[in-house]
Formats: structure tokens, sequence, C-alpha cells
């Protein structure tokens, strides 16, 4: 930073208001464009800041409170369209204390008001927060609850074809069952005893069309106890063979590009 | 669910000096209009406020002005005061140096609040973090050479520009502009230590 136009010499100076106008100019042009500068003069008053800082502390006097908080105190009823200033002369006196003490009165009344609303639109600041957090929390278990239920219309449709893929007869093999409904579009996958994948590593689940090329369902990672289960919610409507699990790059492969793990036929 | 919420609203309606409540906390309180976290942001940094001011005009009714108006502006505009954990104390020091500065000087006020822009600072952050750290930067102070601490002391407490340093004290304007840079350096690095 030192190097270009502005020294950090400058710019401390500049921090503390010691500059001439011409070179205040001059450097407040150049901090609009230089990110380092700008960030070595918040620095350089942090700095200045702790100088400051040493100053031994003194107490204010207790009138400087009050006088602060009756200003405020003020500020607020005026706010509120309160006290209006009263009018000049030209009433009685027993008038004038009538309309003093009404005003007096209106003030409080103004203040406790003022002080009532403030708390009342506090509250419903929160009320909104905790009513904002229910309704995304009843939004997400309306989508589960649907998930659920097509899940269950799925499984219970005479239309649904259940495929058991595997790759031998053992029963520590990998194996999984793919739930398509061409009908409802949806495609759920189960699996278990799925060996574990390298890093960016993923199973891919491929639909097998009658015709065509593959068609990728998804991709999945299975638990540390090699079990997946996947929910295509939106699975394309073909007549399928088969379905074929791959390994693939984790982020899907347009197209397989490895031997299936498990595939399987949908029966004739 | 609704615990969080809840634990504002009574915090809003138990006293605003408790102890422990942040900066942050206050300031957003106070944006809510809230005299009580207004109080406590009063009694916590007024004193701050009020000495800096002081030292610098040396009149004590005239600090007693300073410290009303940088609070009065935090009360009308807190979006301005930066609550940043670390900032505030630190930035109500520098306002209050600015603001009897331009007294001095009868001028009005030089910039936007919300310009003056510090970085956070660990060290400055609670109150015992603070001290130490100000500490620090005071034995740093005294162990300045003598002509740097009399360059900074000059512009940063009396207001005197370069130039007003350098003719006073008969050296050219870079030599001074070294000083004063040299010393803040030597602050910094008790704040680093």
């Amino acid at each position: 930073m030192n190097t270009h136009e502005v020294s950090a010499d400058d710019l401390a100076l500049f921090a503390m208001h010691s500059l001439e106008p011409a070179d205040v100019s001059r450097i407040s042009g150049h901090l609009g464009a230089c990110i380092s500068c700008r960030t070595e003069l918040q620095r350089i008053r942090t700095d200045l800041a702790a100088v400051a800082l040493t100053t031994p502390e003194v107490a204010p006097p207790p009138r400087a409170r009050e006088r602060l908080f009756a200003e405020i105190g003020e500020e607020s009823i005026h706010q509120l369209g309160g006290s209006p200033k009263p009018a000049a002369a030209a009433h009685p006196r027993w008038w004038a204390a009538t309309t003093y003490t009404g005003a007096l009165m209106l003030a409080i009344a103004a203040g406790l008001l003022w002080t009532e609303n403030a708390r009342l639109r506090f509250q419903l600041t929160a009320l909104r927060q905790v009513l904002h957090q229910e309704q995304t929390q009843h939004q997400q278990e309306q989508a589960a609850l649907e998930n659920a239920s097509h899940v269950l219309a799925m499984l219970n449709s005479r239309s649904t074809m259940r495929v058991r893929m595997a790759a031998g007869p053992a029963k520590r093999e990998p194996q999984a069952e793919a739930i398509y409904s061409r009908e409802q579009g949806r495609l759920l996958l189960m699996a278990s005893n799925l060996r574990s994948l390298p890093a960016h590593k993923a199973y891919q689940l491929w639909i097998l069309p009658m015709q065509g090329a593959p068609i990728s369902a998804g991709v999945l990672k299975p638990d540390a106890k090699g079990s997946a289960m996947m929910m295509c919610p939106q699975a394309p409507a073909v007549e399928a063979k088969g379905f074929a699990l791959t390994v693939e790059p984790e982020e899907g492969s347009p197209a397989p590009t490895s031997s299936p793990v498990l595939v399987g036929e949908v029966p004739s | 669910m609704a615990t969080a919420p809840n634990s504002d609203l009574q915090d809003s309606r138990s006293g605003a000096g408790r102890s422990g409540e942040s900066d942050y906390r206050l300031v957003t309180r106070i944006v809510h209009r809230d005299e009580g976290a207004f109080g406590a942001i009063y009694d916590r940094y007024s004193r701050v406020v009020y000495s800096v001011a002081l030292r610098v005009v040396r009149d004590a009714g005239i600090a007693e002005d300073i410290l009303h108006d940088i609070f009065l502006n935090l009360w009308r505009s807190p979006q301005q005061f930066d609550g940043a954990r670390g900032k505030l104390a630190p930035w109500l020091a520098v306002i209050a140096r600015h603001r009897a500065i331009d007294w001095i000087r009868k001028q009005h006020p030089q910039e936007d609040l919300s310009e003056v822009q510090l970085v956070a600072d660990e060290d400055l952050a609670g109150e015992v973090e603070r001290k130490s750290a100000i500490e620090r930067v005071r034995v740093a102070l005294n162990a300045l050479p003598e002509k740097q601490r009399v360059a900074l002391e000059l512009a940063f407490f009396q207001g005197l520009t370069h130039a007003d340093i350098a003719a006073r004290a008969g050296e050219p304007l870079g030599t001074i502009k070294t000083r004063i840079r040299s010393a803040l350096l030597s602050v910094r690095r008790a704040l680093e230590r």
C-alpha cells in the first residue's frame, strides 16, 4: 500500500483530521478505489482509539444523564404527536393552570402509551418470528407427509413393479430393490450391503428403457452399513426393461461409465 | 421451538443494565426505542466519551455538551453506531475525540458517523481485555521517544495539523509525519502483543 500515491503517514494524518483540505480530497478520492488503504485506515482508527482510551476516566456529572433522558423523553412524546406548545397569554390564570395540568396529564399519558407501544411492537416482532418458524416447520412436515403418502400409494398400486437386483445368492452380497411406477412417475430404490466407495464417488441408478440409452434416476451414497434408500419423485415415464446401479463420480454422469454393480430386469 | 423468542421477551423486560448483555444486543434494542438499553449503554460508556472530550477541550461544560450530543445521536440514529463485538468503546472514543477537535476548530462535524469505521479488535472488546490492552498501550506511549510522543499528543489531543506542529517545532513536515506514524506503529505493536 505504501508504494502507491497515498502513504501510510498521510493516512494516519487523514484519520486524525490533521491534513490540509487539498490533501483530504486527494486521499478521499483514492480511498474510494483502494481497498488496502481503506483497511489500513480502519486499522489506524483502531490504533487511535486505543490512544484515546488511555485517557484516565472521569465520570460525567449526574445532571448530564438527567438532561439527556429528559430530552429523549420529550422527543418521544413529540414523535407521538403529543403536547403541543401552550398558546401565549390571553387566558385567565385559572384557565392556564387547567391547560398546563391537562397538557401534563396528556404528556404523561402519551409517555405511557409510547412505552406500551414500544413493548407491544417488540412482542409483535417476537411473535412474528415464532409464527414464521412454525410455518416453516409445518411446510416441512407437510412435504414429508406428502412424500410418505406418495410412497404408500406407489407401494400399494397393482401396476407398480418390484425388481430385485443382486450380484449373487450370498446373503452379504450387495442387493437392491427398485420399485417403479410409470403412471406416477416415481421410482424408489432400497439397497443393502453396498460396498463403501472412495471419496468423490457415488452409486448412480439407471432406468434401462426398452429403447434407447440408460436414463439416470439419481445418485446415492450408502450409509456405514451399506444401506441406502432413494426416492426419485419425478422419474421419467418410460417402458422400462430393467434397472442398474453403477459407480460414478459423486456429481453423477450423463451416461454410465462403469459396469453395473447391480442390475435387474423387469420380469416379462 | 418457541423458547428462543420467549426468552427475548423476558430479556426486554428485565433490567437493561444487567451485566453481560452485549453492546450489539443493547444497540439492537435501542433501535426498537428501548430506553433501558440506552441507559445501559450510557452507563457503560459515558465516562469514556466524557473523559476523551474533556481531555481535548479542557472545559467540563463543553465536554458535557459533546457527551450529550453523541448520546443523543446514538438515540436518534442507533443504526449509525457499530455495536459489533469489540467496536463500540473504541468507536465512541474516536467519535468523542473528533467531535471535541471539531469544537476546538469551530467546525461542523467533518464526517458522517457511519463513515468512521474501525476493525473489530478482540483486545478492546470486553472490559477486562480492554483494560489490559490499554495498559499495554499506555506503557508503550510512555516509552516513546519524547519527540514522537509530543507530536502524537499535539496532533491527536490538541488537534494541530502536521503543518502547525512542524512550524512549532521548526522541523520539516516529513519528519513530523514520520514521528506520528512511528508513534502509532508502537501503539499497534502494543495492541498486538
